[in-house]
């Protein structure tokens, strides 16, 4: 008698999970799970994420969005193992090696490859984003050889920001256009010198220099990789001439690598230091705190990097789930909870000041709607550039960099340091063909 | 060490299992230009920093050896930041070598004028400030074993040289100094073997940049294991560090020479 209401159950329950499945967009996540309340759904998940650490309304956003999951699944237990991105990959590793990887794993655009090559990463039915109003760009560093590895949660968007007063004082209107015309741009901003100069632009302390390098590269319409990843095309013209353009702005003068924000010290931007920096979502709350009157529409200029065509720059967090996940049924359900209940993703997004996935999102909240670099990066999504896309990225990064960084610092020419990297990154990519 | 060993031989991409692939591993790390350069990296923050380090906790371990005043408030002092984990000494450095004008070495250089200096963001700058800070955080341990050994020392011998006439330098030079061989050979055995160990400080300091300016082979095995997920080719480079070490102390041995004589 019992194995039989239970085969019925675990009947509906399938049937639910294919509908819920297909109507993730169309759904609340609030909604009541297939099989009843809690969908039939019990045990224990556990959660890998780097991204709510540090201040305390981080974390209150996250356990408020894993309550609100256990009151739909109350015989589900969540346990979160929070970590930050820079120790990511060590957690992760170490739990693969051990047989004890998380169930859900939240990683950064560039690591889908990396772990679903690896058959960590579970492929997730194409059916949980239909219906669900994302731009393609978004799912594109989700994605690898056509299957769909991981929802996104929140994305990070880089761009611009040039100070109005100075940028006026330099006799200076339109935003520029091409590269010429942002180094003319980034030289008349520069003023005084010595201890007192102020810098036109300040490189350094966005990121790594891979994503800094990927903002013009993008806006070359370049790639680091060729579409199926087998190609390295660190040394393509359009490549070299992005890397040529941001080490241009340090032999024009215009900016030094040497310029990096100190931790625990205002912005060099936020202090009149410099004229015009690349900044990133979460730099919108610290920014505006310091310096409201330059963050206001009036005292600042937000654009895209152009050239061949506008480019920003876009990261974010990717939720995945565990290849040999023992609860994969209530892996998926949370994640589609995370990512796809629009209350959820406003709770987080707002928490962390970051680009949610979802436009109705934006189009809700209030605070997202009056943090300028939210609203910029959702409008630029079609223009956003990220970085990775092959398998070794990972350990391409971290060999490439310091190429970059020999760019910067002007150790290595631009050709010499970019043909190395190409070199080196074809190499991996040939190795583990 | 002997899985380490074996896995060495091994293609080990976490997590397919293991395939053997002979020495593929070594040639690859050999020939690596950034392990090149973690090598050559490590041997300068050893070649420099041991010497320098035990030569300064020497003349502290002497100086603290003359029943001064506060005398243990001193010896504390100077052993502290051996014990404090690296992780709140390396923050306190952080602020030490802040870029701007706000941390403390740029204020006293702002002073006389210069600066600021990027120290742990310029190439030129980065290692010299990871040696400072290591040589601080090490001298503490090295001073507490050459005191050991000062207070080891026979009185009489002393004496007896200031009978003859020797002044204080000369004493230092020609008896403390080769008395204290063992004890020498010993600081400089574990000093060698713990600066190739070296990986906190340069984690949180620099994490090896800028461009592999502070990369040292620890990091390499760190990168190798944990960003690439490659097992047998970090094993390789642990090997690879393993027989640097075991050669290195052997040297240490001939250097110091004769040692088991005392």
């Amino acid at each position: 008698m019992s194995l039989s209401r239970r085969t019925v159950l675990a009947s509906f329950g399938a049937a639910g999970a294919g509908v819920m499945l297909a109507a993730c967009g169309e759904q609340p996540s609030t909604s009541p799970s297939p099989g009843g309340t809690d969908g039939g759904l019990s045990g224990e998940i556990t959660v890998l994420t780097p991204i709510f650490t540090g201040a305390t309304e981080r974390r209150a956003a996250y356990d408020a969005v894993v309550a609100s999951f256990q009151d739909l699944h109350p015989d589900v237990r969540v346990v979160t193992d929070h970590t930050d991105f820079s120790k990511l990959n060590e957690k992760l590793t170490a739990s693969v090696a051990s047989g004890t990887t998380q169930d859900v794993i939240m990683t950064g655009v560039g690591w889908i490859e990396h772990f679903a090559d690896r058959g960590i990463f579970a492929a997730l039915d194409r059916g949980v984003v239909e219906g669900v109003d994302y731009v393609d760009r978004i799912l594109e560093p989700c994605t690898f050889q056509n299957e769909l590895y991981a929802l996104p949660l929140i994305l990070d968007t880089r761009a611009v920001i040039v100070n109005r007063a100075m940028w006026e004082e330099a006799g200076l209107n339109e935003t520029p256009t091409t590269f010429d015309e942002f180094r003319e741009a980034a030289k008349a901003l520069t003023a005084g010198s010595g201890s007192s100069k102020r810098w036109g632009m300040i490189l350094n302390g966005i990121g790594s220099p891979s994503h800094i390098l990927a903002m013009p590269m993008g806006a070359n319409g370049g790639r680091m990789f060729s579409e199926d990843g087998r190609t390295a095309l660190y040394n393509s013209p359009e490549t070299v001439e992005a890397m040529q353009f941001l080490v241009g702005l340090i032999e024009d003068g215009s900016a030094t690598w040497d310029l990096k924000p100190a931790e625990g010290s205002p912005h060099p931007f936020v202090t009149g230091a410099v004229g015009m920096s690349l900044f990133g979502d979460q730099h919108w709350k610290p920014w505006s705190e310091a310096n409201p009157e330059l963050l206001s529409e009036e005292g600042s200029l937000v654009f895209r990097m152009q050239n061949a065509r506008e480019s920003s720059f876009m990261g974010g967090t990717l939720v995945s789930r565990s290849a040999t996940s023992q609860n994969s049924e209530a892996a998926d359900a949370f994640i589609r909870h995370l990512c796809c209940g629009p209350q959820e993703v406003q709770t987080i997004t707002e928490a962390l000041s970051a680009v949610p996935p979802l436009q109705e999102v934006l189009d809700a909240s209030q605070p997202l709607q009056e943090n300028r670099f939210v609203s910029f990066g959702v409008e630029g999504l079609e223009f956003a550039t990220s970085e990775g896309g092959t398998p070794n990225y990972l350990e391409i990064r971290a060999a490439v960099v310091p190429l970059l960084e020999e760019a910067f610092i002007g150790s290595k020419d631009v050709e010499t340091a970019l043909n190395e990297a190409n070199e080196i990154a074809q190499t991996m990519i040939d190795r583990d063909a | 060490m002997v899985v380490a060993l074996v896995l060495s031989f091994t293609r080990y991409d976490i997590p397919a299992p293991p395939e053997f692939i002979g020495v593929d591993n070594y040639v690859e790390a050999f020939t690596s230009r950034s392990f090149q350069r973690a090598v050559l990296n490590t041997l300068f923050l050893t070649i420099v920093a041991v010497p320098t380090a035990m030569i300064i906790a020497l003349v502290i371990a002497v100086l603290l050896n003359q029943g001064m005043r506060w005398q243990g408030f001193f010896r504390t002092a100077v052993f502290l930041p051996h014990i404090t984990a690296t992780v709140a000494v390396a923050v306190l450095w952080l602020w030490i070598f802040n870029p701007d004008h706000t941390g403390l070495l740029n204020r006293i250089i702002g002073t006389i004028g210069l600066g600021p200096v990027s120290w742990l963001g310029s190439t030129e700058w980065a290692m010299p400030s990871v040696i400072v800070m290591y040589i601080w955080q090490s001298i503490g341990i090295k001073m507490l074993i050459y005191l050991a050994a000062l207070q080891g020392l026979p009185p009489e011998v002393g004496e007896a040289a200031r009978l003859d006439g020797a002044n204080s330098l000369e004493r230092f030079w020609y008896m403390t100094v080769p008395l204290l061989r063992p004890a020498t050979f010993f600081v400089l055995v574990i000093s060698v073997i713990s600066s190739f160990q070296v990986f906190d400080q340069i984690y949180i300091l620099t994490s090896g940049g800028p461009a592999n300016a502070t990369t040292v082979m620890t990091y390499q095995i760190y990168q190798s294991a944990f960003q690439a997920s490659r097992m047998g080719y970090a094993s390789a480079q642990s090997i690879v560090l393993f027989v640097v070490l075991i050669i290195l102390a052997i040297v240490s041995r001939r250097i110091v020479g004769g040692t088991d004589a005392h």
